[in-house]
């Protein structure tokens, strides 16, 4: 039946059809003229982001106007070319690009199958509880250090980090959605004869999507976060190691230029997560 | 339906606790095939627990329940409980919630297509089926509440105060609803209900229920004839009826000490 799952996303859909025999619903929905509502939010947020950029220029040139102290956006984007050209860049990103997603996927993957068992079984839950309350609440970042030590230089230790990062909060995502399933939703499966793991796959995870949703998004800025202290403590390449070497060399255009290479890239894959988000949720986005 | 009509529904002498309490006592009921039974009763008196335990989501500490003469050990096959409001899947369409219990059941949905089709127009749901259940009136979802217990095609249907949730309109254009499908498909109903007028005007028997510990305290066999029209509501007869539903709690909550 998947040719009629389809998203609730066009225009004129939520609105009571013609042709329902029940005349006066009250259907809830998006209200008309909603695109033109968004394109007006989208301007004010570039509006927002192109003045900022524009005071950090006007502060940076004419009122610090030293570039030990504080690069301007040019100087940081001619940082960037200067990268590019020595060709360093590409390897860095290429370098960090892995050691964020492979941590990212393996950790997140991880993290939901490790807090979907959790919330079913509380024989391994009594187990790991400590564990994961002790490590989330840790600075788990100070043992990147030791991770480096065990797994060397390569892109694997920084991995690790990225993981250690991202696995403890998508645990305890998923393990909180499944185990708030409504109570009805359980006994609606159960009464039409559902198994535990019926139960399980139509029910629960279904219930727990956002809060995985929500548990990547929590993952994408950890990520970025382990990879650059990762390299800090010890890489052969990497945007981190660019940043840190830049400082050494007080050479702050390259120094802004890899830290704005992280922020746009934040950015950008927690928009990329929102359209997944909306895409695999259509039933919540007509929420209110 | 002949003298010697087939019973859908007999529940024999179940008792059941929870902890030290005395649910239900020695409650004993049957409902013929096709038969539509309300059960009515003060809050707290057991009538939920009593519908699960038939629909074997719960089970009795003692005493039988049959579903077409079976004795029932588990969620049945022949029965369908309807929830009380909310009780659908918000990330599945009214289509897609219709075929939750097929799914379940491992029942071919394609081969289902056109009556899924056939229920959801007889539920008056005509051209809602893309949409979730966030986007429709508590009446609608209770209506795809109700489609989705009729698709799995039971022989019985447990209504637990379906329509509780819904205002003093919506409920009254529902019960006229309820009564134009089950003239339609025809399965036994077992309907919970705390409303004295929804019980007398849906039922063809009404089972008044005491509490602490629940019991069966008046059985009344309801004499209107079907179809029919909302308007019996205000005619004498049934004002006695209901009076005489209301004695029968009012003597139970006042022994029971009070709401």
């Amino acid at each position: 039946m998947d040719d009629l799952k389809e998203t609730v996303e066009a225009p004129g859909l939520s609105r009571g059809k013609p042709g329902g025999t029940e005349p006066t619903t009250d259907v809830p929905g998006q209200e008309p003229g909603g695109s033109q509502k968004k394109v007006i939010a989208v301007t004010i947020s570039v509006v927002s982001v192109i003045a900022g950029i524009a005071l950090w220029q006007i502060i940076g040139e004419y009122f610090v106007g030293n570039s030990l102290f504080l690069a301007t956006p040019l100087q940081t984007i001619s940082g960037i070319r200067e990268m590019w050209t020595s060709g360093g860049l590409q390897e860095d990103l290429i370098v960090s690009g892995q050691e964020a997603l492979y941590g990212f996927l393996i950790g997140s993957a991880a993290g939901i199958f490790i807090g979907a068992i959790i919330a079913k079984n509380q024989a391994v839950k009594r187990i790991l509880t400590p564990y994961i309350s002790g490590f989330y609440a840790t600075p788990i970042i100070a043992l990147a250090p030791i991770l480096i030590l065990w797994f060397g230089l390569g892109i694997w230790s920084k991995v690790l980090v990225v993981i250690s990062l991202v696995i403890f909060p998508q645990i305890i995502n998923t393990e909180a959605g499944i185990r708030t399933t409504d109570e009805t939703l359980r006994d609606v499966a159960r009464s039409y004869g559902g198994s535990t793991i019926q139960t399980f796959r139509k029910v629960e995870l279904w219930w727990a999507l956002p809060y995985i949703l929500a548990g990547l998004r929590l993952g994408i800025g950890r990520a970025l976060i382990g990879v650059v202290v990762g390299e800090l403590f010890g890489a052969k390449a990497g945007l981190g190691l660019a940043i840190f070497n830049a400082q050494s060399e007080f050479n702050m255009p390259q120094l802004f230029a890899g830290v704005a290479i992280f922020a746009v890239s934040g950015i950008f894959f927690t928009y990329l997560l929102t359209v997944l988000e909306r895409a695999l949720t259509p039933w919540a986005s007509t929420r209110a | 339906m002949g003298v010697s009509a087939l019973i859908g529904v007999s529940v024999q002498g179940v008792n059941k606790r929870f902890g030290g309490i005395q649910v239900l006592k020695d409650v004993s009921f049957t409902a013929n095939e096709g038969q539509f039974v309300t059960i009515v009763g003060p809050s707290g008196c057991g009538k939920t627990t009593l519908l699960r335990i038939i629909d074997g989501l719960e089970k009795a500490d003692s005493g039988d329940v049959r579903i077409d003469g079976r004795p029932v050990s588990g969620p049945a096959r022949e029965c369908a409980f309807v929830f009380q409001a909310d009780s659908l899947m918000p990330w599945r369409t009214v289509w897609d919630n219709c075929k939750f219990g097929l799914e379940l059941r491992k029942i071919d949905v394609q081969a289902n297509r056109v009556r899924i089709q056939e229920l959801l127009n007889l539920v008056g749901l005509r051209g809602f089926e893309k949409h979730y259940p966030r986007q429709l009136s508590g009446g609608m979802r209770q209506r795809v509440n109700l489609a989705r217990a009729l698709v799995v095609d039971p022989d019985v249907l447990l209504m637990d105060e379906p329509f509780a949730a819904l205002d003093a309109q919506t409920r009254e254009i529902m019960q006229m609803e309820l009564l134009r499908i089950w003239a339609d498909q025809r399965k036994t109903v077992v309907f919970i209900t705390h409303q004295l007028d929804e019980a007398v005007y849906l039922a063809d028997r009404v089972l008044v229920m005491g509490r602490k510990p629940g019991v069966i305290a008046d059985e009344i066999t309801v004499p209107f004839e079907r179809p029919r029209e909302l308007s019996i509501k205000r005619t004498e007869e049934f004002g006695k009826l209901v009076e005489r539903i209301w004695g029968t709690i009012e003597g139970v909550i006042r022994e029971t000490g009070g709401i």
